[in-house]
């Protein structure tokens, strides 16, 4: 008697649960299991975490993480019809794509900080750099120190652009501030002699190197200005999605999947796996 | 929509600064453009409405290149392009040596722009005013600079009052290209703003709050300067 109630009584759990289940789905997975379609929303020119390949087709280290991601989503809801579409998107329009959800996840080198953090969430650490300076041999820049009387150029609005007001200040240096709209213009700026040196992170600035047809003129300078960890954004407030993109990043750092691909992506662009980065990828790879 | 609004962060400090120093950019570009667009635009506008001769020919071709460029590849030309044309000293000191070769570049890149259109408008203020009018001027001894001096331009500028304010208003809004160069103007600082805060929605409605407040008054003072200016009986406007 007593096992017949309790085969009733788990049967009728069972069979309360699994609905339940699926309507408790919220966010950006029911969203996904609605619509049937995973967008992921990426940078055009944050080499080598979002660009185009030859095909014109996204690619890059961030570009493969979502993509995984999506799969994951797909694993989970059960759905393998989902499809995952790629959108372009830029500083501008980021933020009222991913809210108004036109997007799901942002693909590119989004610093994480809290200031940002008020808005929306970020996933776990992909990838940790910093400020650097990138400098004409010929200015004789090494460290900030140098920039005394010297033109730097910066992207208004991005974290650099707060290191390097913050550092002049401190060290009280007499620098000329020169905006440019985006690091290509930097690298113009810096070509045709406009800035003596360019702040940008570090990565950023191997990248622009690595794509420039005067790159023995330059070099990457001095010690490391800020602490910039990247996330993949995501919308606030949805733990049930940022729980199965964090559980799949940490797979993938977990399995050391993550040196392949890291190394696939960076070493075209002559960028070193740091020992920052290393760890980045130890820290977050979270047991089962 | 997962948006969370903060308005506030537009009255909180270095932001509302911002604001204010894009505003007084963006009405100190458009104000100094616009005194090269009048000056010059004037001068090719009667060029053009002259009998022929280069000075015609100059101002013909003047206009045709500067109106049919899109501003957007004008402002490059001017900041990026120029400096490398001319001899090194030169390229140097509109690279290092102003003291803001971002606005003076804009500056100069709005102001040669909106003279090309400036001129269309003296040309066709010029061109309104009845044949008769210079005919007789002629015909009563006065020289050919002295009929534009006191029949021409004083009737042909009356004429286009309204439409240079429009090409005034069309200034400010044109500002905001020089944004592509790094001059931090009304557009570029709400872009700052959004980088910094990720509150992108509030600094964009600054913006279009500001262009808006700049619009209207201008367009206060102009309609005062047009019913100041027009020629009873010429223009047919609110005169029923």
């Amino acid at each position: 008697m007593k096992t017949i109630r309790f085969g009733l009584t788990a049967a009728l759990l069972l069979a309360l649960s699994v609905p339940a289940l699926a309507q408790d789905l919220y966010g950006t997975l029911k969203k996904v299991r609605d619509s049937k379609v995973f967008t992921i929303g990426y940078r055009e020119a944050s080499f080598p975490f979002a660009f185009y390949d030859d095909q014109k087709k996204p690619t890059g280290f961030a570009v493969e993480l979502c993509t995984r991601i999506g799969e994951a989503v797909k694993q989970e809801l059960k759905m393998p019809d989902i499809e995952i579409k790629y959108l372009p998107i830029n500083a501008q329009t980021r933020i009222p794509l991913l809210t108004n959800g036109t997007i799901d996840i942002e693909c590119g080198s989004t610093t994480n900080n809290l200031a940002r953090q008020q808005q929306v969430d970020f996933t776990y650490t992909f990838y940790v750099t910093g400020g650097r300076l990138l400098a004409s041999k010929a200015s004789g820049i090494k460290e900030p120190e140098d920039l005394k009387g010297k033109a730097v150029g910066v992207a208004p609005g991005t974290s650099n652009e707060r290191t390097i007001k913050a550092l002049i200040e401190q060290l009280k240096l007499d620098v000329r501030l020169v905006n440019v709209r985006d690091h290509a213009e930097g690298m113009l700026a810096l070509e045709t002699g406009r800035i003596d040196a360019y702040v940008h992170d570090e990565v950023g600035e191997y990248a622009l190197l690595a794509k420039s047809t005067q790159r023995d003129r330059f070099e990457v300078v001095g010690r490391l200005l800020s602490f910039d960890p990247y996330g993949l954004m995501i919308r606030r407030d949805d733990s049930a999605f940022k729980f199965v993109a964090n559980r799949t990043l940490a797979m993938i750092y977990r399995s050391g999947e993550v040196y392949p691909m890291f190394k696939k992506h960076f070493e075209p662009f002559g960028i070193p796996m740091t020992p920052a980065v290393d760890w980045t990828f130890k820290l977050n790879s979270m047991p089962d | 929509m997962s948006y969370r609004w903060n308005w506030s962060i537009l009255f909180t400090e270095p932001y509302f600064g911002w604001l204010l120093n894009g505003f007084k950019t963006t009405v100190m570009l458009a104000l100094s453009s616009w005194a090269i667009a009048l000056a010059l635009g004037s001068l090719l506008g009667v060029a053009r409405t002259l009998p022929g001769g280069p000075l015609r020919w100059f101002a013909t071709s003047y206009v045709e290149l500067f109106r049919n460029v899109p501003v957007l590849v004008q402002m490059f030309l001017w900041f990026f392009v120029l400096p490398e044309l001319v001899p090194v000293g030169i390229g140097n000191w509109l690279k290092r040596g102003l003291a803001y070769p971002e606005f003076f570049s804009a500056m100069l890149c709005l102001g040669l722009y909106t003279a090309s259109r400036v001129a269309e408008q003296v040309r066709s203020g010029i061109m309104s005013v009845p044949r008769g009018l210079s005919a007789a001027a002629r015909a009563s001894g006065l020289t050919p600079a002295q009929t534009y001096r006191y029949i021409l331009l004083p009737i042909g500028f009356r004429i286009i009052v309204p439409p240079l304010t429009s090409e005034f208003l069309g200034i400010f809004k044109n500002t905001s290209i020089a944004l592509t160069i790094g001059v931090l103007e009304i557009t570029a600082t709400s872009r700052q703003i959004e980088s910094y805060t990720f509150q992108g929605y509030e600094a964009f409605t600054a913006a279009t709050v500001l262009y808006l407040t700049i619009a209207l008054i201008l367009l206060f003072l102009t309609r005062r300067l047009e019913s100041r200016t027009r020629i009873p009986g010429w223009i047919s406007r609110d005169s029923t």
